[in-house]
């Protein structure tokens, strides 16, 4: 082979050569889009150069910036997944009076054991009748069909067996009713039932403890007002407080101390307290707020409030004597802590009409539009949650309560005062957090 | 000697006398130095400012030294302020300033104070109306009657809070004395009083005063007067009054019977079917009759087939408060009327 020969053959060879990487290239180019099939979204060049999957190179090397909550404008389009599963789901298509979670033993088809499971008990407002519906199925089962109407609010016990709920009498006086429930079985009939255990008139304000095996009821009296400790067991009444006024809103955040808030309105200055339960003192927290209307954590170490005048409302937090606003403006009884009093579940109107907070939204004069947010009050990052709206639903959130494992949320629409649930794991996947 | 002893005597009276004459200048001189602290009454923590003043001197071109608790401040000509932080509640701070007049005269004046916490004012409009579950605030209309309530925090230089019982309040109303004397005294924490009617924002304050007098807090607060407001609600036959919704934009009627309850917020009345309040309801122009043991709620029948609009009309008057009287309009659609704005 002279020179000429090997001349032709190397240039031959490179050129096929050439060919065919130049072929696999561009093979490989068409398909760069598909992860799945273990090519990066970085396409043929991100392919040579990626690091684990859906990372860069850059990426891989310096990691990638994390995640550091929203901005309140943000919406679920920016970055929601497709939807598997519905993040709120109305659980009672009626008004209800109040709605609570309870855990049930169940056995599962085909086996002996029984798993809990989480249940919605909700009493509905236009007969007192009482319905549990799985959180899975959302299939409502009726309870009791004992008749209780016009319940106006209520509150539970820890295991939902019993309940205490205000009404109005014909001389337009709340009364109170501790009423227990009686099952079907407990019954041994079709159906349980609802029976009245004890009643107080004048339950101006009320809550339940932290355990919920006690009331805090705050009853009008001829000087103003008194505070009683009714425990649901059936114990004696203890008084526990007593005032010269009569306009307070309670918060029982914490077992030995109980919160209360002078009833708000928009440019009138509000004050809180604590009364603590071993010596039955008051001790200021917050003076001279206006508009002010309070949710203590758990651990009592931060007070979540908000502050109304000239047609604003802002929310703030109180911890360490210092005061946070907040990212986004509600009002606390919008929110729920969560058990560690770390963060907080609020509905958060898109829009707040210029008027006066509270007594507008009290008055039922205007309703929001919420939607859900967890904030983190440690690290100050705000999460948006959920719109209702991609739900074609409009909600004014109020009553949130956490189930216990923090999985779902529950609160009731004041649009119709209809029973609904976030699910809490799934939003926060959802959102990919 | 005599002669001695004489003009000695005329010298120790000339000392002497001078020596009175120069004390009697610096006294007077200390009467003509003013010192004020603002606030009078310091709550633990706040800030204060002590000033002085006079007109006998230029306190501007005087060389002013501060102290307190006895320890050195500040000092500077013309530095007629001091500004501190109040100490713990219970304990009296001293405050001096060591003046020097610009005709080398030399002045100490000293304010001695005990912050003795605070004292909160709370309010309520006892007989101002709201429905029984609202959650908000009644708000006093003209004349109403208001329970004012002072809640102190004066404590101890040993931590303990005196009780609410024990304290002297002195009441004012309006920058006066004479109206809430009677009010006023040993343990007397609460003022009753009714809104004057030619005085739609008043005053009131109250300075606390511990059994000793060493310790003292004042407040004040603004009694604000609104104008009373009906608002109309759907008394629903089997859910109650629907308080959530108020009736702000009118309402559609499709039930052949519809109660409208009409809560009159603010007027003076614990109770929205007492007499003292007198109710006139009117259906497109036509006086009609309300239920007659709730003058608040208003049937409305709607026979079969009708359709339409017309207006709602209620004056609620209260009879003995003549600011309190209020007329109000809900506009009400029959049927099933396409193109409204009320579905």
């Amino acid at each position: 082979m002279n020179s000429s020969q090997q001349k032709r053959i190397f240039i031959w060879g490179g050129t096929i050569l050439l060919i065919v990487l130049l072929g696999v290239g561009i093979f490989l180019f068409g398909r760069g889009g598909n992860s799945s099939e273990g090519v990066g979204d970085n396409g043929f060049f991100g392919f040579l150069f990626s690091g684990a999957e859906g990372e860069g190179v850059l990426d891989s090397l310096f990691g990638s910036e994390e995640r550091d909550g929203d901005s309140p404008d943000k919406t679920p389009q920016d970055d929601e997944k497709q939807l598997s599963v519905d993040l709120i789901s109305q659980v009672f298509p009626e008004p209800v009076s109040g709605a609570t979670f309870i855990t049930l033993p169940q056995s599962t088809e085909g086996s002996e054991e029984e798993k809990n499971i989480l249940i919605v008990r909700v009493i509905e407002k236009a007969t007192g009748n009482i319905f549990d519906i799985p959180v899975d199925t959302l299939g409502a089962e009726r309870i009791t069909n004992t008749t209780i109407p016009h319940i106006h609010d209520t509150l539970w016990n820890t295991d939902g067996t019993e309940f205490f709920a205000r009404t109005l009498n014909d001389d337009d006086i709340i009364e109170g009713t501790g009423i227990s429930i009686f099952t079907a079985e407990e019954e041994g009939g079709d159906i349980g039932l609802a029976r009245a255990e004890f009643l107080r008139t004048g339950t101006l304000a009320f809550d339940t403890n932290p355990t919920q095996d006690s009331l805090f009821l705050l009853e009008r009296t001829t000087s103003g007002s008194r505070g009683i400790i009714v425990p649901f067991s059936g114990e004696e009444p203890k008084e526990a407080f007593s005032s010269p006024l009569s306009e307070w809103l309670i918060d029982w955040a914490e077992n030995d101390y109980i919160y209360l808030t002078t009833k708000p309105a928009a440019g009138i200055p509000g004050y809180s307290y604590y009364l603590s339960l071993f010596s039955n003192t008051l001790n200021p927290i917050l003076s001279g707020v206006s508009g002010l209307t309070t949710l203590t954590s758990p651990d009592g170490t931060k007070i979540l409030f908000s502050e109304s005048s000239e047609n604003t409302l802002t929310l703030k937090i109180l911890s360490d004597g210092e005061e946070t606003a907040l990212l986004f403006d509600t009002l606390p009884e919008k929110c729920t802590w969560d058990a560690e009093g770390k963060g907080i579940y609020c509905g958060v109107p898109f829009s707040l009409p210029f008027t006066r907070y509270p007594d507008t939204w009290y008055k039922g004069e205007l309703f929001f539009e919420d939607s859900i947010w967890y904030y983190d009050t440690e690290e100050s990052i705000g999460f948006f949650l959920v719109d209702p709206n991609m739900y074609d639903t409009a909600i004014d959130l109020i009553n949130p309560v956490l189930s216990e494992d923090e999985s779902f949320l529950l609160f009731t629409n004041k649009r119709d005062m209809t029973p609904w649930i976030l699910r809490v794991a799934d939003a926060f996947e959802t959102v990919n957090y | 000697m005599k002669s001695f002893i004489f003009h000695m005597s005329v010298l120790i009276c000339g000392i002497t006398l001078s020596l009175c004459a120069v004390i009697s200048h610096v006294h007077a001189l200390e009467s003509y130095v003013s010192v004020d602290v603002e606030p009078a009454y310091p709550a633990a923590g706040e800030m204060i400012t002590v000033s002085v003043s006079s007109f006998a001197f230029d306190m501007n071109r005087a060389y002013v030294t501060w102290y307190e608790n006895g320890a050195y401040r500040s000092e500077g000509t013309g530095l007629n302020t001091f500004s501190t932080e109040a100490g713990n509640t219970g304990i009296t701070m001293t405050i001096s300033a060591t003046i020097v007049s610009p005709d080398n005269e030399t002045i100490t004046k000293t304010v001695r104070f005990t912050p003795g916490g605070g004292v909160d004012l709370l309010w309520e409009a006892i007989d101002a109306y709201t429905p029984p579950f609202y959650r908000g605030k009644a708000l006093p209309a003209s004349q109403a009657h208001v329970k004012v309530i002072a809640v102190p925090h004066l404590t101890t230089g040993n931590g303990t809070k005196l009780d609410a019982d024990t304290i002297t309040y002195t009441w004012q109303r309006n920058g006066f004395y004479r109206d809430t004397k009677s009010q006023s005294g040993y343990g007397r924490s609460t003022l009753l009083l009714m809104k004057d009617i030619l005085l739609p924002n008043e005053t009131v304050s109250v300075t606390a005063t511990s059994p000793g007098g060493s310790l003292s807090a004042r407040e004040s607060i603004n009694l604000p007067e609104v104008d009373p407001e009906i608002i109309f609600y759907e008394e629903h036959p089997t859910l109650g009054v629907r308080f959530n919704e108020a009736l702000v934009n009118g309402i559609l009627l499709r039930e052949r019977e519809t109660v409208i309850r009409a809560e009159p917020y603010f007027f003076s009345t614990d109770n929205h079917n007492r007499s003292s309040l007198s109710y006139d309801w009117s259906v497109g122009g036509r006086h009609v009759s309300s239920h007659w043991n709730n003058p608040g709620d208003l049937a409305i029948d709607v026979p079969e087939g009708t359709t339409g609009n017309t207006a709602l009309s209620l004056s609620v008057t209260y009879t003995d408060r003549m600011l309190q009287s209020l007329k109000e309009t809900l506009s009400i659609t029959f049927g099933d009327t396409e193109n409204t704005f009320f579905q």
